[in-house]
């Protein structure tokens, strides 16, 4: 059944180039600083240099090597946007679950709160609490992302699981005298396996994202290196203004190639997988 | 046209919508508190660098900031108090620029912000479903291609970094457009053709990089609703009736037009904190410039009043949205909706 | 919702109709000082909007450093009736640019105000100023102190007092809104100084010359009719308008200035053609916290100080903008100030011609070997009392990013020396709490800079215990190392109470012993004073070949002179002579002579 679903979507050109962009930029995020053995901080004397031999994306102002930045900071986004995602989907499972299977005041609750954190300009949010928090690990700034991206997700998790319940195995289960968990978890949770890691593709996305727009305004996380950090610095140094090209370029393409590559792996599963999308 | 229905409809939002924004008070109101810190380290710091000041000087300044900031009453006295007080548009008294208040030193930058943001989430909306839904019209040719393609790749672009690749591009290489601000230094700001002009052209590519990077998601969107439309059963029925692609394509573009409009509403958080970073790169003076400032000092009497503000007129915003749905969507106008 | 919108509406029409030009010849364009919306142009207020303090309201003596003199702004002389006690005559032209007459009255009123707020010009001035009366219209005298008796906090606060319109402020002070009084209305401000705001809006704060001003027989006028500061976001922005020729008169840092000239070939220079470009403005300091077990040990600070790079650190991360600074703390640049330093001792404590420390991993680890610290397993010293040498960290806020780099080659130094300091840049506010508590291990920080009552100012602001505070409890005013020494502070008293220049001498000599045995914390480099200009539409800018003033910068507080001396690109001017010493023609009493006089009037 596995090979069945898989097969359609290797004949998809699209999905093809997708993945291995994807698979690319993961591979040099894992092995790239492993392989470049140039510290991303040590700061020299050959400031602002633009790529060299020595130096293959050249350096920023301090004298630091932007390729040896841009393959950290590949890891560090992924790793933040994965984080993020992980924990935008649990949460979103448990609650949009929890609501499904319990109903009444449990679900009304739960719905209010989705609802709530829906309508709240969630960057914002999330802005203010990066800004009271002095000291920001990479996972913290993965928290604060992943707190607000759940709720369109648990409310769909919701709608699903509430048509799947009006089904026949269902009632059998509950008939069997299974109990709420075991129920979510056999019976349920691969109804929405597909759809969940649509999901989990596009909150990493929300999650490398959110992380530049948070180092951009000097919110990122205080230690390390990220794609934003690199931009907020380049922006900081008006490496823009200044026509330091190789300094800003890379990570802006980075988290472009990232986040479009997911984008497309994610649409063309919708449109394989989604009968009312599927081509004829 | 408004009728019962559509009314009962507004004000369940609006009690939504409230009771959100209370909500998202209390937690503006809470954070500051919850962690402790001291915001005055920026002032005296700068008082002890800058000024170079006598310890003594120093010493009367720290007590005198103290008693000004220092909260000796109950948190609940507070909270009730910031909330009356906000009602009344007194957000307090900013820190680094004290003794200015607050409200005194948004107010001017709101414009600016407002000139930018709505016209460009408007163009994007528009031009974005109007793509989507043309690219699903012809669905598979060269057009639907293209314009998915490059919608999925556009869309994912961070505004703010298209905004630096057109400053890089038009600005610096090109030299043909303005890099930053609202307006030249020096030009003098009025009412007049002059000004105008020299304004548009720093309007230009801010104003592009969000409508460019936001286009996209809309496209998507709306491709893929008119496909879903296109497929259901009226549409097919209305096809076996030899009803004409036009007529079927119409139908179909009106009802998945009414998603959009709650998607507009459900995105303009995003919108607006992106458009706020946009403000930061092209150094453009609106609530994002402010805000950058009030961040890096860590003025929280600032930060707090710039997000009451910035989150009611997102929930404003909203409920404008809410009442555009009402009015288009038949079902809640004529009372049948659920 | 309409009205709302109309609200807005009008909000944006007014802002653009409130907007003004000035003729770009007669403006001076400045950037560096303001970096966000105006605050207030009433000193009564922590942070008045840069050019309140030094164009708006100017002081009765301005305080030359250069020169080390007092010239007189609107006092006319000063005499001394016995060593405690000073009289201060204000010029007869004196005015308000109301028209009022500058009286006594008004020097007394600002310093019982400041006194009464706790904020505001000269506050503080009661712990060392017995009282203030004003004698007759025209004359204000000042009493001091003698428990505890401080002579350069006295004249410090006498001479350099700033007055106060007592018939503006105390209507205010009967309203009780002094606090929150911005003064941004240009029609009813009241000045003593010769300018006062013309414009502001959240993008330019713009002063206009007051061409009528009370002084313009004796001083002159200032050259530029206008002055503007155009409020950039961040420094680099604003660099990048100096680059185009947007800006005159800056104090910024801004990466390989030299590159403006000697690459792009700009108009724009700074104090120094060659390293270092900018006079000192102040000590930077590796302050080491002495309550932490290893650096409460003088031998552990010694080896540290021997194992900062100071050379490469200040040529790589500060671009050579500062250099070493004497281990004596006290600012050697300034030639009067080179009688404070004992030449001999320091050559003596540290081997090397001038008397500063050299950088020596050898001679750090051999300290450390013979105070009985071991390298470990782990290559870190451990004491013979098991006290391991780190982990410490050594910090500065996150994006100061030449302090960030000085930090990791310090980090790097000490390591090899079996220190461990790893690096930590947390946000600014961590940062200053753990510096003002005194729960950081190292960090890099300032200190104070050059001025009339220099070394003293500085060994206080580093050594004085009456400065502290216990650990955990927030102190802005010094010593933050927490250095507790009593004999250094019977010294500061001793230096400040005398006016025999040889005693007082002999105190910082003293002082100096000490610190090079206890090396409280490493005065590392000296900080630079943010200087640069730009000669396309003005030129005369003060610089070492035209030293006429020596806080040339637009933020700093003594900086009016400046503007009495450029002049516009068409209309050449020479250099007032009123800047100069009275020796030479000019106003300025050295403060020697100040001196001189207080203590003749003591016999």
């Amino acid at each position: 059944m596995f090979s069945t679903m898989i097969r359609p979507l290797f004949k998809n050109k699209k999905f093809i180039i997708g993945i291995s962009i994807f698979l690319l930029f993961l591979l040099l995020g894992i092995l790239g600083p492993t392989f470049y053995k140039v510290d991303p901080t040590e700061m020299t004397w050959d400031y602002e240099q633009p790529p060299s031999v020595e130096h293959p994306l050249g350096t920023d102002t301090y004298g630091r090597d932007i390729l040896a930045q841009l393959l950290h900071g590949i890891r560090s986004s992924l790793y933040i946007g994965f984080l993020a995602a992980t924990i935008s989907l649990v949460l979103g499972t448990i609650v949009g679950s929890l609501s499904a299977v319990k109903r009444g005041i449990v679900d009304d609750t739960l719905m209010a709160m989705t609802n709530i954190v829906l309508t709240t300009p969630s960057i914002l949010i999330a802005i203010l609490i990066a800004s009271y928090l002095r000291i920001r690990s990479m996972e913290a700034v993965a928290v604060i992302l992943g707190l607000f991206q759940w709720p369109w997700f648990a409310r769909a998790i919701r709608a699903q699981l509430m048509s799947v319940t009006s089904r026949e195995y269902v009632y059998l289960s509950i008939m069997a005298g299974y109990s709420d968990l075991r129920l979510v978890i056999e019976d349920l949770l691969p109804t929405i396996a597909t759809y969940a890691f649509m999901s989990f593709v596009l909150f990493i996305n929300g999650g490398i994202m959110g992380e530049a727009g948070l180092s951009l305004i000097g919110l990122g996380p205080t230690r390390g290196i990220s794609l934003g950090l690199m931009l907020q610095w380049a922006v900081l140094m008006e490496a823009v203004r200044r026509g330091l090209w190789w300094w800003f370029i890379p990570p802006g393409v980075a988290i472009v190639a990232i986040t479009a590559s997911l984008m497309v792996v994610s649409t063309t599963m919708d449109e394989v997988f989604n009968p009312r999308l599927r081509e004829e | 046209m408004a009728s019962k229905p559509m009314f009962r409809f507004l004000l369940r939002r609006f009690i939504f919508l409230l009771v959100t924004y209370i909500v998202a008070t209390t937690v503006v109101f809470i954070l500051p508190r919850a962690i402790p810190g001291n915001p005055l380290a920026q002032m005296l710091s700068s008082l002890s660098q800058v000024a170079q000041a006598n310890p003594e000087a120093i010493r009367a300044a720290e007590r005198t900031l103290m008693k000004e900031f220092g909260v000796d009453k109950p948190v609940l006295v507070q909270y009730g108090e910031f909330l009356l007080k906000a009602l009344r548009g007194d957000l307090g008294t900013s820190i680094s620029y004290y003794p200015r208040k607050v409200i005194d030193l948004i107010v001017p930058v709101i414009p600016w912000t407002l000139i930018l943001l709505l016209p460009a989430t408007l163009v994007a909306w528009i031009l974005g479903n109007t793509l989507g839904a043309l690219a699903a019209y012809r669905r598979n040719t060269w057009i639907d291609k293209g314009v998915l393609t490059s919608s999925l790749v556009v869309s994912q672009i961070p505004y703010y970094w298209l905004g630096m690749i057109f400053i890089f591009l038009f600005g610096v290489r090109l030299g043909w457009l303005p890099v930053q601000g609202a307006y030249s230094q020096g030009t003098i700001p009025s009412l007049s053709w002059g000004f105008f002009v020299d304004a548009l052209k720093h309007y230009v590519m801010p104003f592009a990089s969000i409508v460019i990077s936001t286009m996209g998601g809309w496209a998507i969107g709306m491709r893929v609703m008119v496909v879903y439309e296109l497929g259901s059963d009226y549409a097919l029925f209305s096809e076996y009736l030899g009803m004409r692609d036009k007529r079927i394509f119409k139908y179909a573009f009106r009802n998945s037009l009414l998603p959009q409009i709650t998607g507009l509403a459900l995105n303009l958080g995003t919108v607006l904190g992106g458009a706020l970073i946009t403000e930061i790169v092209f150094n453009y003076p609106g609530t994002g410039f402010l805000l950058f400032k009030a961040l890096t000092t860590l003025d929280y009497p600032m930060i707090q009043g710039i997000f009451v503000i910035l989150i009611a007129s997102v929930y404003l915003a909203n409920f404008i949205v809410d009442f555009l749905y009402a009015w288009i969507d038949p079902r809640i106008r004529l009372g049948q909706e659920e | 919702m309409k009205r709302l919108f109309v609200f807005l509406v009008l909000a944006l029409t007014i802002s653009l109709f409130a907007q003004v030009s000035v003729p770009r010849e007669e403006t001076v364009y400045i950037a560096g000082c303001l970096w966000g919306p105006a605050t207030t142009w009433n000193l009564y207020a922590p942070q008045s909007t840069w050019g309140t303090d030094q164009f708006l309201y100017i002081p009765a003596f301005q305080y030359d450093l250069g020169r080390d003199a007092w010239i007189p702004l609107i006092a006319e002389t000063y005499e001394f009736l016995d060593d405690k006690t000073l009289r201060i005559y204000i010029r007869p032209e004196a005015k308000w640019s109301d028209g009022e007459p500058i009286t006594a009255e008004d020097f007394v009123y600002a310093l019982e105000l400041s006194k009464k707020l706790g904020i505001g010009p000269g506050v503080g001035w009661d712990s060392y100023i017995e009282n203030v009366r004003a004698i007759a219209s025209k004359v204000v005298e000042f009493k001091a102190r003698t428990e505890p008796l401080n002579y350069f906090q006295f004249l410090s606060y006498s001479l350099g007092a700033q007055p106060m319109p007592k018939h503006v402020y105390s209507k205010l002070e009967a309203a009780g809104t002094i606090k929150d009084w911005i003064n941004d209305k240009p029609e009813e401000q009241v000045v003593s100084g010769p300018y006062k705001l013309y414009h502001h809006d959240p993008n330019i704060v713009i002063y206009q010359r007051i061409d009528n001003w009370w002084g313009k027989d004796i001083f002159g006028l200032p050259r530029p009719k206008y002055i503007a500061h155009v409020i950039y976001k961040d420094n680099p922005s604003a660099s990048l308008a100096v680059e185009r020729g947007d800006v005159d008169w800056v104090g910024l840092f801004i990466p390989s200035v030299w590159e403006m000239w000697e690459k792009k070939k700009l108009p724009i220079g700074t104090w120094y053609k060659e390293k270092p470009y900018f006079l000192p403005d102040g000590v930077g300091f590796v302050y080491l916290n002495n309550t932490k077990p290893g650096l409460s040990d003088p031998a552990v600070r010694k080896a540290i100080a021997y194992a900062i790079p100071y050379e490469e650190m200040l040529v790589k991360a500060y671009f050579g903008y500062g250099s070493q600074a004497h281990p004596s703390m006290v600012i050697d640049l300034f030639e009067p100030n080179k009688q404070y330093i004992n030449y001999e001792l320091a050559k003596k404590a540290w081997g090397t011609s001038d008397g500063r420390i050299p950088f020596d991993l050898e001679k750090a680890k051999k300290i450390l070997d013979e105070a009985g610290y071991k390298p470990g397993k782990d290559g870190i010293r451990v004491g013979p009392d098991g006290t391991k040498l780190g982990p410490y960290t050594i910090s500065v806020p996150y994006g100061w990013t030449d302090w960030m780099m000085m930090c990791e080659m310090i980090a790097k130094n000490l390591k090899s020396i079996g220190i461990d300091v790893v690096t930590e840049f947390p946000d600014f506010s961590v940062w200053a709490d753990r510096m003002t508590k005194g729960t950081f291990d190292l960090i890099i920080s300032w200190s104070v800079g050059p001025s009339f009552d220099h070394p003293f100012n500085i060994y206080r602001f580093v050594l004085d215990k009456r400065l502290s505070a216990p650990v955990g409890e927030v102190t802005w005013a010094g010593d933050w190392e927490r250095y507790d020494n009593d004999e250094v502070v019977e010294l500061l008293d001793k230096a400040v109470s005398t006016l025999d220049p040889e005693v007082r001498k002999n105190a910082y000599f003293r002082i100096q012993e000490i610190v090079y045995r206890d090396m409280p914390s490493v005065p590392a480099f000296y900080t630079a004073h943010w200087y640069e200009y730009s000669t396309k539409y003005w030129i005369n800018w003060p610089n070492e070949e035209n030293p006429f003033w020596f806080r040339p910068a637009p933020w700093h507080a003594d900086t009016l002179p400046t503007l009495f001396s450029i002049s516009s690109k068409n209309n050449p001017q020479s250099v007032p002579t009123w800047i100069e010493t009275t020796d030479k023609g000019g106003l300025g009493i050295p403060t020697a002579k100040v001196f001189t006089d207080l203590q003749s009037a003591g016999k």
